[in-house]
């Protein structure tokens, strides 16, 4: 399966958005929806697949030099490796940006916190004692 | 309260006898931060340096200024005094008397906001710890040592509030600070910018202007805060601050002056023969040192900053000057975006989310007030060459302009132009030799580097030939 990583330079809380996220989505995430078609904040991706599918999406919070980064896969699309893709994906954005750390927060709102922290864990962050799980950036990951 | 006690071993405004627990918390982390001294602090071996150490927060008299061995410096801990009337000046709780212990729902982001603080303190000792080698004279390497202890006593308001209100989380923390290093591949300082060695006294002089300036703004919006402990230390911090910034903005002065001089003695541009360091090259090194530190206020638009803001645990340079609702829930501000065409413009966002934005501004405006005076100089000596800010989107890795090259002059360029020109506008290893070659350590009382011109005063009114530094 390819998969494209695209920038959205303008990114706006549109019908495709609302679309994959949903109820669920908005509380796996904690995203706050702003108004039909208003400018969302931080630097956002999306992934589609060969056919132009939009199939996910990652999104990057920077602010005095750390990062948070928060994704979602679209329903339906789970379990064939896509959260994998956009962490590796937005690791090399953070790397690209001189950031050494990238944390994730599970929001109270998560319908399995314990699920999502244990898939985090998985894929090498760890809890820090701020409650966030963080990992170190692989500055290769630009290059890979 | 504002006295510091100096009969405790660890110096202090807080009290800190009176909770024996968090005393010997302190204690027991002390010996750490000295090995940590030790092994990543300066390397050039001195009996004793003529340094500032704070004994007040008063407005008056606040410093005592001696010679001291620097392992023996008393670092300490201090904050502001109390103002038993202050208010939380934005956001949701505007209006509410601050908070003096952690509410329980803001302590995740205070935690993080004040472990990356308390990161940046100990990494720039780290950065700047083999430039004693190559100092332009005694004054200058007093300089850069009272700039390293005061970043070792910041690391030290930050631990303090980590032990004190942040539990056993907040001790781990504290332990981690001095176990990332800078430059490490395993465990690098948490800001890119912070893992580079200095590498020579022009890069000091503008990482002390640009890039502690950065940290200036992000301790302001701190000192607003509603948690009182991190205002009122942040308040103290920023009075320090002041003298790094001093030592930044006076030092690319005297490169200036000097260099503006030995082109009008010799009636050339070309005075890198001549052993200074010419104008294009400090232009370079401007160029990056103001690109890689307005990187450091993160993307244009944010959440969490949102989040920070309205929560009153972060807010604006100068908040109380600002003359809105100090919530900006109905407010839009312009940011810096790419047109749908991908063109260099703006873009309206909410206010709130726009918070990067606002401060990444308000340090540009602070920026421009030292080129002002550089170029002053340079008007001065009769010169018509000028020095100038770049673009706000020139060698930008953060942000809305991450994605695309510009010139100085915010011309957008092709990425080939970019890699073909770019050693017009960033320094060139060329360049960086040329600087390095110059850098030969000068030891003598009263006598100056040729590439820089003596200060116009000394410290605490001493003269320049004071015997400010005692070497091994």
């Amino acid at each position: 399966m390819t998969w494209y990583w695209t920038k959205e330079d303008a990114p706006v809380w549109d019908a495709g958005k609302q679309a994959v996220f949903g109820p669920d989505g908005l509380a796996a995430t904690g995203l706050v929806p702003p108004a039909d078609g208003a400018p969302l904040a931080d630097e956002w991706w999306r992934v589609t697949d060969s056919g132009g599918a939009v199939v996910g999406y990652g999104w990057l919070d920077s602010e005095w030099g750390d990062a948070q980064i928060t994704f979602l896969v679209a329903p339906g699309r789970r379990g064939a490796g896509l959260g994998e893709f956009i962490v590796a994906r937005l690791e090399q954005e953070a790397a690209g940006r001189g950031l050494n750390y990238i944390y994730n927060v599970v929001p109270a709102t998560h319908p399995d916190p314990a699920w999502m922290t244990r898939w985090l864990t998985g894929h090498g962050f760890t809890v820090s004692g701020s409650g966030d799980l963080r990992r170190r950036v692989r500055h290769e990951a630009q290059h890979s | 309260m504002t006295a510091a006690d100096y009969d405790e071993k660890i110096p202090n405004n807080v009290d800190l006898r009176e909770d024996r627990r968090l005393q010997r918390a302190l204690e027991s982390w002390q010996p750490n931060f000295l090995d940590w001294w030790e092994s990543m602090g300066p390397t050039l071996p001195t009996q004793d340096v003529y340094l500032r150490t704070a004994v007040n927060v008063g407005r008056e008299g606040w410093a005592h200024f001696g010679h001291v061995p620097m392992r023996d410096y008393r670092w300490g801990i201090f904050l502001a005094e109390r103002d038993a009337g202050r208010q939380i000046g934005f956001g949701q709780h505007k209006g509410e008397p601050p908070w003096q212990q952690v509410p329980g729902e803001y302590r995740a982001d205070l935690q993080r906001l004040i472990v990356i603080q308390g990161d940046t303190e100990p990494a720039s000792v780290e950065q700047q710890r083999n430039l004693g080698a190559t100092a332009p004279s005694l004054y200058d390497l007093r300089n850069l040592f009272q700039v390293n202890v005061e970043e070792g006593r910041h690391l030290w308001a930050m631990v303090y509030l980590l032990h004190a209100y942040f539990g056993r989380e907040g001790r781990e923390e504290a332990e981690e600070l001095l176990h990332r290093n800078s430059g490490s591949v395993d465990a690098p300082r948490i800001l890119g910018a912070f893992n580079e060695e200095t590498p020579d006294w022009l890069s000091f002089y503008m990482f002390t202007y640009f890039t502690d300036r950065d940290g200036k703004y992000q301790l302001g919006t701190l000192k607003e805060s509603g948690f009182d402990p991190l205002s009122r230390t942040c308040e103290f911090m920023l009075k320090e601050e002041a003298h790094h910034m001093m030592v930044g903005t006076t030092g690319v002065d005297r490169v200036v002056e000097r260099t503006a001089q030995v082109m009008v003695e010799n009636d050339t541009d070309d005075v890198a023969a001549l052993g200074a360091i010419p104008l294009p090259v400090i232009q370079k090194y401007l160029n990056f040192h103001y690109s890689v530190s307005l990187d450091l206020f993160g993307s244009e638009t944010s959440t969490n900053v949102a989040n920070y803001y309205t929560a009153g645990i972060k807010g604006r340079w100068l908040e109380d000057r600002r003359r809105d609702d100090h919530k900006l829930t109905d407010d839009g501000i312009m940011v810096e975006a790419l047109t749908p065409e991908g063109e260099i413009g703006q873009t309206e966002v909410s206010a709130l989310t726009g918070l990067n934005t606002d401060l990444r501004r308000e340090y540009i405006a602070d920026c421009a007030g030292g080129v002002k005076r550089w170029n002053r100089i340079l008007e001065q000596a009769g010169l018509a060459q000028r020095l100038k800010l770049p673009h706000i989107a020139f060698n930008r890795k953060v942000g809305a302009f991450s994605g695309i090259e510009a010139s100085p002059d915010g011309e957008q360029l092709a990425a080939e132009e970019w890699q073909r020109r770019q050693g017009q506008w960033l320094p060139t290893d060329t360049d960086k030799t040329h600087v390095r070659s110059l850098m030969r350590p000068v030891y003598e009382r009263g006598k100056i580097a040729a590439w820089i011109a003596p200060p116009r005063q000394g410290i605490n009114g001493q003269p320049f030939d004071y015997d400010y530094v005692h070497l091994s």
